[in-house]
């Protein structure tokens, strides 16, 4: 699973997700894209479930490209533990993900195989998502 | 290519509030920049500018912009967008001259049908524009990439493409434009579930 080689600290606060993304916004390498429509965290364990669920659906041909990565350490409390007596232990890596920010690419397979592989990797998310194609993504109105 | 003409008026007021206000009357805020000339803070249509950008062109569309009766000449250099909505938040212009060459990017389309697709190969395209060199008058709508004689294993290179007679292709030529890859068979599929597997578990924990 997705996770930093080293970092420089321990535990960092779990910090605010205002706005919108200010990158990483268009489909640059393969054709189409997952987009998020709200902000979230989205742990490790989720982008592996999604690639898998992704993968196994367009089976060969296909390439993903993975745009995110879990680099926020999160913490949590020991199970029955009363409050206080400091932050709790690393548990996970989440990436932190604002709404327009295309986590997932897809290339190499038609449109509809391309849609139901991007439908079944939004479901392994906890946040609401969309299908885009790199036109959409560039596209002004 | 044709020229469209786009009215602009100068913005005398900046800040959010001042843009905020200007998009939400239908207006985007811009700028407009270039050799000999200071940068006016400018406005225009966002509908107009909208359908300008909608040409066959695209985002090298050449631009008459009217400031104040004056007209320069403009290419769109960088577009803001809302990344979720796609509305237009403020856009670039730089002025060009017409006896001066310029260089930008230029939107490579895959034409054909590769024989190598056909035999179950899968097409990669992983350049989508190349940078080219040109006179504002002669940008090129678009280049064509022919892959109609790419076999399993064969690339396309930045050098294979058709060069026109007015643009000079600035990209390095031995860039991969397009290429067919083999199918992936039923075996190395497993294997490569099975690496992805054990990567999954090997992971160290949380310092």
């Amino acid at each position: 699973m997705l996770q930093p080689r080293k970092t420089k600290h321990r535990k960092v606060q779990r910090g605010r997700m205002r706005g919108r993304a200010k990158g990483g916004s268009t489909v640059n390498f393969g054709d189409y894209g997952l987009m998020a429509m709200e902000p979230g965290w989205i742990s490790n364990r989720q982008i592996e479930a999604a690639r898998i669920a992704m993968t196994r659906h367009i089976r060969r041909g296909g390439k993903v490209w993975i745009n995110i990565f879990p680099d926020k350490p999160v913490t949590k409390k020991a199970a029955e533990t009363r409050m206080g007596s400091g932050k709790g232990n690393p548990e996970g890596w989440v990436a932190v993900i604002k709404p327009g920010r295309v986590m997932f690419e897809l290339a190499g397979v038609p449109e509809p195989l391309a849609k139901e592989a991007i439908r079944l990797a939004a479901h392994k998310l906890p946040l609401k998502c969309k299908f885009v194609t790199r036109e959409q993504t560039l596209e002004v109105q | 290519m044709a020229e469209i003409r786009l009215k602009a008026d100068k913005r005398l007021a900046s800040g959010k509030g001042v843009a905020r206000k200007s998009r939400a009357a239908g207006r985007v805020p811009a700028i407009v920049y270039g050799e000999g000339m200071e940068p006016v803070a400018i406005e225009v249509d966002r509908r107009e500018f909208v359908t300008a950008l909608r040409t066959d062109a695209g985002m090298n569309v050449l631009l008459d912009l009217e400031i104040d009766g004056a007209t320069t000449l403009a290419l769109t250099r960088e577009l803001q967008r809302d990344p979720v909505k796609g509305t237009l938040l403020h856009a670039d212009f730089v002025k060009v001259d017409r006896t001066h060459a310029i260089e930008l990017e230029v939107p490579v389309h895959v034409v054909g049908e590769s024989p190598g697709v056909k035999e179950g190969g899968a097409l990669e395209h992983p350049l989508f524009q190349v940078h080219v060199k040109c006179l504002p008058t002669d940008v090129p709508e678009s280049i064509d990439a022919d892959i109609s004689g790419l076999g399993i294993g064969d690339t396309l290179r930045v050098s294979d493409l058709a060069a026109g007679r007015d643009f000079e292709i600035l990209t390095d030529p031995e860039t991969v434009v397009a290429l067919v890859t083999a199918p992936v068979s039923e075996e190395e599929l497993v294997a490569m579930e099975a690496a992805a597997a054990v990567e999954a578990a090997g992971g160290a924990e949380p310092v």
